[in-house]
């Protein structure tokens, strides 16, 4: 244990030193304080600074973690890849056909909303299966009482006629079909023409023609059937559309359809309106048995052969 | 910092009989002869300190003594001029009998109705007896260990 005395201070810096810490431990005597402040202190200090080093180092053994674990479960997670994959095409498919479901059932609910406003209709529900040329095929025919020249309807407005019935399908001339023709009037001031489709499937647009030049018509402008017609008077057909053109002996207009042919699904069938149907198949037998007499095929539209 | 972490964290280490030795005190003695009383009090300081935060002491309870001390002996130790490790060890022996009464006379001014004041006395001769008994050996750990040494010469 040889232990010798290596330097030897003088002056007055250790009874400074003596003196300082001395008062310092009074200080802190007198104050109480305990050396948890100080440990809690250091530890509050040690955890702020460490904090941004913990998450790296979090971080890290994450990035760690996961490229071992794709090295290590490639197989495994490919196959969960495949049945994710797998299961993703089911719900979407199933989120389109509830998508589908919704727009059927606000559809079907705008329908019987129609119905319960208007119980004068006698009208029955049709489900359009094909559209073609201007021309519809509903699922509804002569075993559901369907018959030539019926009306045929939306909520929204005049769809067409019914031109064939078959035994269990019809077909319906729409407002696009040459061999519709509806009597029209303008709503506003009772001016007559006749709306007649344009026959092409590119475009929903029709025309009125036989519009007295004296008469006005304006762009905007409601028209609905006539009462010459067999639609429901004053049941919406479509709006003007544009400026009428004037010809040498009356003006024309284009008609865009309330109800555009082109888009509606579901229809309805009018078995009667106004009228009792019973006077539309009466007229239908006498004009059937008029072209039958004279021998040759009846050429006419429906609206021809029963307009008043 | 090693001495202090053992005394006040694994203090059952060192026990015999319920006796627990001063190994900082040891430490400021050391520093207080070899190197003065600069560096004894700054040791002081440190282990103190570190007792304190380890035990949740009254902060500068243990360091109030162990300065005190560490000025007294490293003053004093510029006389001793024996080589002598029976006289240190003595010198060791009264340093921890001095620490314990002022440790218990701080104690009792901040806490004035402390009870067992006599068991604390009791207990400070055989501490401080054990104390000296390690010092040789401790001593001899210090003087071999690569230290950082004082550079100032008087």
């Amino acid at each position: 244990m040889a232990v010798s005395r290596r330097i030897s201070s003088s002056g007055q810096r250790p009874k400074v030193i003596l003196i300082a810490l001395v008062l310092l431990s009074a200080v802190s005597l007198a104050s109480g304080a305990r050396g948890r402040a100080v440990s809690d202190g250091v530890r509050t200090v040690v955890g702020v600074i460490s904090l941004p080093f913990l998450a790296a180092f979090g971080k890290i053994e994450d990035a760690y973690g996961y490229t071992t674990g794709l090295a290590t479960n490639y197989g495994d997670v490919r196959g969960e890849n495949l049945a994710l994959s797998v299961e993703v095409a089911q719900l979407e498919q199933r989120v389109s056909l509830v998508s589908e479901l919704d727009g059927e059932n606000r559809r079907l609910r705008k329908m019987l909303s129609f119905q319960r406003q208007h119980p004068e209709f006698t009208i029955v529900p049709a489900e359009v299966i094909q559209h073609a040329r201007g021309v519809l095929t509903v699922d509804r025919g002569k075993f559901h009482g369907i018959r030539e020249s019926m009306c045929v309807i939306s909520p929204d407005g005049v769809i067409g006629i019914v031109s064939q019935v078959g035994p269990l399908t019809s077909s319906v001339a729409t407002l696009q079909s040459q061999e519709c023709r509806v009597d029209a009037m303008v709503k506003w001031n009772r001016v007559r023409g006749r709306v007649f489709g344009s026959g092409s499937d590119l475009s929903a647009l029709c025309t009125m023609h036989y519009i007295d030049l004296a008469d006005q018509i304006r762009e905007g402008d409601e028209v609905v059937a006539s009462p010459d017609s067999i639609f429901p008077p004053g049941y919406l057909i479509g709006r003007v559309v544009g400026e009428p053109k004037r010809g040498q002996l009356s003006q024309s207009a284009a008609i865009m359809p309330a109800s555009d042919p082109f888009r509606v699904d579901e229809v309805f069938i009018l078995f009667s309106a106004s009228l009792d149907w019973r006077e539309y198949v009466a007229h239908e037998s006498e004009a059937a048995g008029a072209g039958a007499d004279a021998g040759l095929v009846d050429t006419r539209t429906a609206q021809e052969r029963l307009a008043p | 910092m090693l001495t202090a972490l053992l005394e006040a964290q694994w203090p059952y280490l060192l026990r015999v009989q319920g006796v627990v030795p001063q190994l900082v005190l040891i430490l400021v003695i050391y520093f207080a002869i070899v190197d003065g009383e600069e560096r004894a009090m700054l040791t002081g300081l440190l282990g103190g300190l570190f007792q304190e935060v380890a035990t949740d002491e009254a902060l500068g309870h243990r360091v109030l003594c162990l300065v005190v001390l560490g000025y007294g002996v490293g003053s004093m130790s510029r006389r001793l001029i024996t080589e002598n490790p029976a006289v240190k060890a003595s010198a060791v022996f009264v340093a921890s009998v001095v620490h314990g009464l002022l440790y218990l006379a701080i104690d009792y001014v901040q806490r004035p109705g402390m009870s067992n004041v006599s068991g604390q006395l009791a207990a400070l001769l055989p501490q401080a007896f054990y104390t000296a008994l390690v010092t040789p050996l401790l001593f001899a750990l210090l003087a071999v260990s690569p230290m950082p040494q004082h550079r100032r010469v008087a």
